[in-house]
């Protein structure tokens, strides 16, 4: 019955990537795709890929930069910055996208962002908390053990930062990176918001303008595999990477204190992304908010809340419970193939841009649409909290087996000894010792859900909203005012989840 | 020489080291003793820069290492220190490991297969931290410290996950190489026969506080108190009326208490002159020796150790007498 469950969740989670391929490599001729492939394609390959990277490269600047100097130094402002530096996730990049254009527009001081390098800053300046969170994470499980016995080897604090703790904490720097190449090759909002025309934009433009399934599926494929190429690379680097000793016996950081000169420019390097990532982009928001309020209608505000909670939620409930069930499976299975499956069926949802999969939707709900259970997935949220769900399970999934990597095999062996059945032993005595690793999971997928504007756009069924699909469609008419409030409502429901995920990864 | 004075360490009110001082000779090899939580880590962590003390003083030789208001940083103090828990660098094989401190890796790379060769790790020159077993990792931490000879080396519970065959077989080799490189070395340990067998000074901590320091012979002789006494194996403490009693040639003072060790004792036939009849109420078989719980006709009961070939019962009547070479030693206070 186990195997079963799980074997249907897995088959339901290769059914988009099944169902893409099957579209790309079932068309009945090339043309279209060698007419692309010799036009258009290499613009669209090279802007997605110089994006990826220039993105890439800033979010490392800030992210390994901001978490190593809160990690281990003190210098004014440390404390604040600790949280601040995690902020701009609250923020979609579609919507910092907006400020910075019509601040571009409006005044000639303010720089021009509707370029290919403008989308990469915004999307660096909004996804490096990802790399921040996890290396900030790695530093403090890893570094005091390790600075330790570098300083009892006679190595001052650069050699050992540069010979252990950046090769050590390189899973987590490359996890974050991975993460924010994901997201790039995925976004839809801030690229087609600042003009820039990358794979995904082409997606949607072949699919929605030319109605070519065939093309947006290979497309798509094209553009799904830079990440993956980057999924197995990091595999592959850090396969069989275990810590040993410290990770024990985490110890806090002895923080170095830094001169007057240096603490002000670590407090300069680490202020930049959080003033432009966050303070600048809310401070926009709330001046053209106060402008709109007295002609705003509470009520539409309210409607598009309730939906936002409810895929938001209705996703982390399903995501948690499905990450759970097939990380314990994997587990007890304990079949290397089995677990492989699992891992890639539940990160090549995440991997491939949030359109191709929007599009793998739209076919399902077609074929069964004239079914009843069709017919209430298209004309309700279930549809897009399906989605969702298939999207970012992977956040739980992976925080879930991240967790359960840390609990002993020989926790499992006791529990045989004690005579308990293995899964309630383990729903007993393992869950509690994860539950860390499962709120965090949990919190991520709410936050990213409540974000979510692709599948929303593709999906959403006759009247429903979410906040960020307003924000797009407010924007997108230039009512900056009422695009500002939902901003702002947007950023309250995903403010706790963050700043707790912040102090799950950070103080415990 | 490594000097302490004074040196002392407070957490949270509690104090982990009170008031430490001794003097260690250069190239000397001392051991510190003492049960879980009496502060052995810390004090390693404090010579080694690790912790900073409260109060007190520490000196390398000439060199001031930490006084108030002075902390000379871990890196540049010349001392090593072999952690508890290990702590490899993961993201290295056994070789890298051992390379780690080394200034001019390559050009000591004859000195890293030594050690590696010394501590029977050579096979596993190129294996991955998380391939090793726990003695192994225990064993390239140690070769790790050794690799950047340091002028002090201070080790933590060293061979706490090697067996015992091997652990008896480095014991000899690795003395050897620290009097080789004039190694002056500290070692924590809660193994009483690990210190016999390393050290030309013992010191024994207990809640903080060093409470007993000597030669191996004189700490086992001639313990601080009863704690010290029973620390380092069974101990009888009689009174001495009792030994007058029994024994009359002896220069016993009455109301003073003696520090009798069950290998003192000879055992025999219990109806010879110059034994003292006991009944054995209990018997523990080591195979080259036994330990009795014997009780004597006056009620006292008495821990004697005898030789392993011929088997003493439970019930049975054996003969005791002090063993003729005894020096007696008060014990200071009462355990």
């Amino acid at each position: 019955m186990r195997n079963w469950l799980s074997g249907l969740a897995l088959a339901v989670f290769a059914a988009p990537t099944l169902f893409v391929l099957y579209k790309a490599v079932t068309v009945p001729d090339l043309t279209a795709l060698t007419r692309f492939g010799a036009t258009v394609l290499p613009g669209y390959v090279g802007n997605t890929l110089t994006l990826s990277a220039i993105a890439l490269a800033l979010a490392l600047l800030f992210g390994v930069g901001g978490a190593f100097l809160v990690a281990f130094f003190r210098f004014p402002g440390r404390r604040l910055l600790d949280v601040a530096l995690v902020l701009p996730l609250m923020l979609p990049s579609y919507l910092v996208a907006v400020v910075y254009r019509e601040m571009s527009h409006l005044h000639t001081w303010s720089p021009a962002v509707e370029s290919l390098g403008g989308a990469a800053v915004i999307l660096a300046l909004t996804l490096y908390p990802y790399v921040y969170l996890l290396t900030r994470a790695a530093f403090r499980r890893v570094a005091m053990g390790f600075i330790e016995v570098g300083q009892s080897l006679g190595l001052n604090r650069v050699e050992i930062a540069r010979r252990a703790l950046l090769p050590l904490a390189m899973p987590a720097i490359m996890l974050g990176g991975l993460l924010v190449v994901v997201e790039v090759v995925s976004d839809f909002g801030t690229a087609s918001i600042l003009g820039v025309r990358t794979l995904t934009t082409a997606v949607h433009r072949v699919w929605f303008s030319m109605f070519d399934e065939g093309l947006a599926a290979q497309v798509a494929l094209i553009g799904t595999l830079f990440p993956l190429a980057l999924v197995v690379l990091y595999g592959l680097v850090t396969r069989g990477r275990g810590f040993a000793g410290p990770s024990n016996r985490p110890i806090a950081p002895r923080r170095v204190a830094l001169g007057r000169h240096a603490g002000r420019v670590a407090l300069a390097f680490c202020g930049v992304p959080v003033v432009a990532g966050f303070v600048w982009p809310v401070a926009i928001m709330l001046f053209w908010a106060a402008g709109a309020f007295d002609r705003f209608r509470l009520d539409s505000l309210y409607h598009d809340l309730l939906h936002t909670l409810t895929v938001a939620a209705g996703t982390t409930v399903a995501a948690v419970a499905i990450g759970l069930g097939l990380a314990l499976a994997a587990r007890i299975g304990d079949r290397r193939a089995w677990r492989l499956g699992t891992l890639w069926a539940v990160s090549l949802n995440y991997v491939m841009p949030a359109i191709v999969l929007a599009v793998a939707m739209l076919f399902v709900s077609g074929w069964m649409y004239g079914s009843a259970l069709g017919g209430w997935l298209v004309d309700s949220a279930a549809l897009i909290v399906f989605a969702t769900t298939l999207r970012f399970t992977a956040f739980a999934y992976f925080s879930t087996e991240n967790g359960l990597q840390g609990v002993s095999t020989r926790v499992d062996e006791a529990l045989l000894c004690s005579g308990r059945r293995r899964l309630s032993g383990l729903l007993r005595v393992v869950l509690p010792m994860i539950r860390g690793p499962v709120v965090v999971g949990a919190l991520l997928v709410f936050v990213v859900a409540a974000k979510e504007l692709t599948l929303g756009l593709v999906l959403q069924p006759f009247g429903f909203r979410s906040l960020a699909m307003s924000i797009y469609y407010f924007a997108d008419i230039d009512l900056y005012g009422p695009a500002a409030i939902y901003a702002l409502c947007l950023v309250m429901v995903v403010a706790y989840p963050v700043l707790s995920i912040n102090r799950w990864l950070g103080a415990r | 020489m490594l000097k302490a004075k004074e040196l002392t360490r407070t957490v949270r009110r509690r104090r982990i080291v009170d008031a430490i001082s001794f003097e260690l000779p250069e190239g000397s090899t001392a051991t510190v003793l003492g049960p879980s939580g009496s502060g052995k880590t810390t004090l390693l962590r404090m010579i080694m820069g690790l912790d900073l003390p409260d109060a007190g003083e520490l000196h390398l030789g000439e060199r001031c290492l930490a006084r108030t208001g002075l902390h000379v940083p871990p890196e540049t103090r010349d001392i090593s220190l072999v952690f508890q828990e290990f702590t490899l660098f993961p993201n290295l094989d056994v070789a890298d490991n051992l390379a780690f401190g080394l200034k001019r890796p390559h050009a000591e790379q004859r000195h890293v297969d030594d050690l590696l060769e010394l501590l029977e790790i050579a096979h596993l020159k190129h294996r991955r931290i998380d391939r090793l077993s726990g003695g192994e990792q225990q064993r390239v931490a140690l070769a790790r410290a050794l690799a950047v000879k340091p002028r002090v080396l201070l080790m933590d519970e060293p061979f706490s996950n090697i067996d015992n065959m091997l652990r008896e077989r480095l014991y000899g080799r690795l003395r050897a190489r620290l009097a080789e490189y004039g190694m002056t070395t500290l070692i924590a340990t809660h193994d009483h026969k690990e210190a016999f067998f390393f050290s030309d000074l013992i010191m024994v901590m207990k809640d903080g506080a060093l409470i007993d320091h000597n030669p191996p012979q004189l700490i086992y002789e001639r313990p601080a108190n009863a704690w010290v006494a029973a620390f380092f194996g069974d101990a009888n403490a009689v009174e001495g009326g009792l030994l007058a009693t029994l024994w009359p040639t002896g220069d016993w003072q009455p109301g003073t208490r003696y520090l009798v060790r069950p290998e003192a004792f000879d055992t025999g036939d219990p109806d010879a002159a110059d034994f003292v009849a006991a009944r054995v109420d209990n018997v523990v078989y080591y195979g080259a020796h036994q330990d009795l719980a014997v009780s004597l006709a006056g009620g006292a009961t008495l821990k004697v150790r005898a030789p392993g070939p011929r088997r003493i019962t439970a019930g049975e009547r054996v003969g005791i007498r002090l063993h003729p070479a005894l020096d007696p030693h008060p014990l200071p206070d009462p355990a």
